[in-house]
């Protein structure tokens, strides 16, 4: 549960960004690259950040199961928007997307060539 | 070299022995397991992290920084805001991955030091012996003036000029920069004097091992002496051994020592004063092309308020490191600012704030770090965001983005006022990469953890020779003085 909300975090973080829609066009495994990128970097957490960060995710999960019916990373991504603007009052969600959204970045630009107009 | 450092499946024995003890092999670990290792003494170095020669260095940042860095690169000071710690993790430590700027302690420092702590033997007479031999050591060059590279840096430097602030090339610890751009994921040229290419060599051909991936987990000690330290290999299952001992050196850096010491029920002071430096990153873009990515970092410094505690540089760029600082603009201002990502240039505003931080280690294994936002701190931090937009500006600078949540790009000087008017701690973004004076020296016990030779109190036998020993932070650069404090120390040892 809780690699399915990142996973649609991290997407929801990349997916706007030229850079992905480039690399995208050459790669469709991206996305999951950068995602498992960010999903190691969480595992490798000491406990007392990594278990937070699973518990907030699988809150988040939960509750877009409760409220879509589907997983987050499974949502078309006008959904995964709207759902994600609506549990910003969570606290610490903050904190878990600056996290996600950094990660997603560090690895998302390792993918070069980009295009020369870029 | 290589066989002198041992991994995982080296570690055949249960238990080894040494007459010197080292954990950690950065800045200060190194220079005391060389020059005791060149004593003829016997020397076995811990490093929690991998060994990784500069031949296996790539422009691959994101494995980079996994391999290197301490938790992968994530390793936060809890507090308002959080601040992001990048600390080095690997043979060499911090070394690998810092930008090799080499800098004396400040003389108006050295003098808090001897005033307020009581330091004798620490001045700048008594330590310039030892900046000249690290300086030999690291092959410490002031950068030249560059027409072609480094433009980030030297539209920086005539800026100041014609601001009348002081400005000056920086000291850096290279041979032959070949402007690779990647300081901060391991030099591929090489001409990084880190650690692992200095100091470590040094010990080995003097018959010390490194024993890499070891992490030390608890120090055995009775009757005000330490014993032996039960370290646990990292990666692959559970495994442990046990190294014993005459001396101790502890040199894990200011989070790790401390952390050391508490877990083993040896210096309560330890890890209570954390200090840190804050460094502010803004995103500049100008009306010509710089290029900045052929060039490197921190090779210019405007100095003028270094006083103060402001320093502000040219930082590394690439375009990772700038749409990460820019995370907290929307993908659409990032679009727009990478499609001009030729004119960009990234700048760091260091500063010395008042805030401390608090390490604990409750949690088990890794310690947790915890800070309080000094409010000072906050007209201290408006202050370098102004004088930073003025040089920007000042250098042709366009349009800036501040490291300030909810800011949008700042194009003059007024609009800076209104965004600095709103802002508020939590809304900064903060990171940090010099963390010291968690085990201060000092001459009395109770506000001190180690004495003026840097051996802890009420124990025999062991010495700290990393940045924690720093009463306080500095300011600058840290790790000349961290090199310099380590062979004062070890001098006085042997």
């Amino acid at each position: 549960m809780w690699k399915s909300v990142l996973a649609g975090m991290v997407l929801e973080n990349i997916e706007s960004l030229r850079q992905y829609q480039i690399m995208q066009k050459r790669n469709s495994n991206t996305a999951e690259g950068v995602f498992q990128f960010v999903s190691d970097v969480v595992t490798n957490l000491p406990w007392y950040f990594h278990l937070p960060v699973r518990i907030l995710a699988i809150v988040t999960g939960l509750l877009c199961l409760i409220t879509t019916g589907r997983k987050l990373n499974l949502l078309p991504a006008e959904k995964r928007s709207s759902f994600l603007r609506s549990v910003r009052f969570i606290p610490a969600f903050g904190m878990l997307n600056k996290l996600v959204r950094s990660m997603a970045f560090l690895k998302l630009f390792d993918s070069l060539p980009l295009s020369p107009d870029h | 070299m290589k066989d002198s450092i041992l991994d995982r499946q080296d570690y055949t024995e249960k238990a080894y022995r040494c007459q010197y003890l080292i954990v950690g092999t950065g800045a200060g670990g190194s220079v005391a397991g060389a020059l005791l290792a060149e004593r003829g003494r016997d020397v076995i170095f811990l490093e929690e992290g991998g060994y990784f020669p500069t031949e296996s260095y790539t422009s691959d940042i994101s494995a980079m920084t996994a391999q290197l860095y301490r938790n992968r690169g994530v390793f936060p000071l809890l507090g308002k805001p959080s601040i992001a710690l990048a600390e080095g993790c690997c043979v060499g430590g911090g070394t690998v991955i810092n930008g090799a700027l080499i800098c004396h302690t400040p003389s108006w420092v050295l003098d808090e030091w001897q005033n307020d702590y009581g330091l004798k033997g620490y001045g700048l007479n008594e330590l310039k012996k030892y900046f000249e031999t690290v300086e030999r050591d690291l092959h410490v060059v002031r950068h030249e003036i560059e027409e072609n590279g480094n433009l980030d840096s030297m539209k920086l430097l005539k800026a100041s000029e014609e601001l009348g602030w002081k400005c000056d090339m920086a000291t850096r610890a290279v041979n032959d920069c070949k402007n690779g751009n990647s300081c901060p994921t391991g030099c591929i040229s090489g001409a990084k004097q880190s650690a692992l290419v200095t100091y470590l060599p040094r010990a080995l051909n003097n018959g010390a091992r490194i024993f890499s991936r070891c992490r030390a987990v608890r120090i055995i000690h009775s009757g005000g002496k330490a014993r032996k330290i039960i370290v646990r290999v990292m990666g692959g299952g559970p495994k442990r051994i046990e190294i014993s001992f005459d001396h101790l050196v502890v040199a894990g850096g200011a989070v790790q020592t401390p952390h050391l010491l508490r877990r083993s029920g040896i210096s309560g002071l330890a890890g209570r004063n954390l200090q840190f430096h804050m460094n502010l990153k803004v995103v500049a873009r100008f009306k010509d092309r710089l290029n900045a990515e052929q060039g490197t970092m921190f090779t210019v410094q405007m100095q003028e308020f270094d006083r103060e505690g402001l320093l502000i540089m040219a930082s590394n760029i690439k375009r990772h490191y700038v749409a990460m600082t820019l995370s907290q603009h929307t993908n659409e201002e990032i679009n727009s600012v990478l499609s001009n990502y030729e004119n960009l240039g990234i700048f760091t505003a260091m500063i010395r704030p008042k805030s401390v931080a608090h390490i604990s280690s409750r949690f088990g294994d890794q310690p947790l770090v915890t800070y309080r936002f000094d409010p000072d701190d906050l007209s201290m931090i408006k202050l370098a965001l102004r004088r930073t937009a003025k040089l920007l500006f000042q250098a042709g600078a366009i349009e800036l983005y501040m490291p300030v949540t909810g800011a949008g790009k700042i194009r003059s000087l007024p609009e800076l006022e209104q965004t600095l008017d709103r802002v508020r701690p939590e809304n900064l973004e903060i990171v940090t990469v010099h963390i010291m004076a968690s085990c201060p020296m000092g001459t009395d016990p109770a506000v001190s953890a180690v004495n003026p030779d840097g051996k802890l109190w009420k124990m025999d036998n062991i010495l700290v020779t990393d940045a924690s020993v720093l009463p306080s932070s500095i300011g600058k650069n840290p790790q000349g003085t961290i090199m310099a404090f380590a062979h004062e120390i070890i001098n006085r040892h042997v």
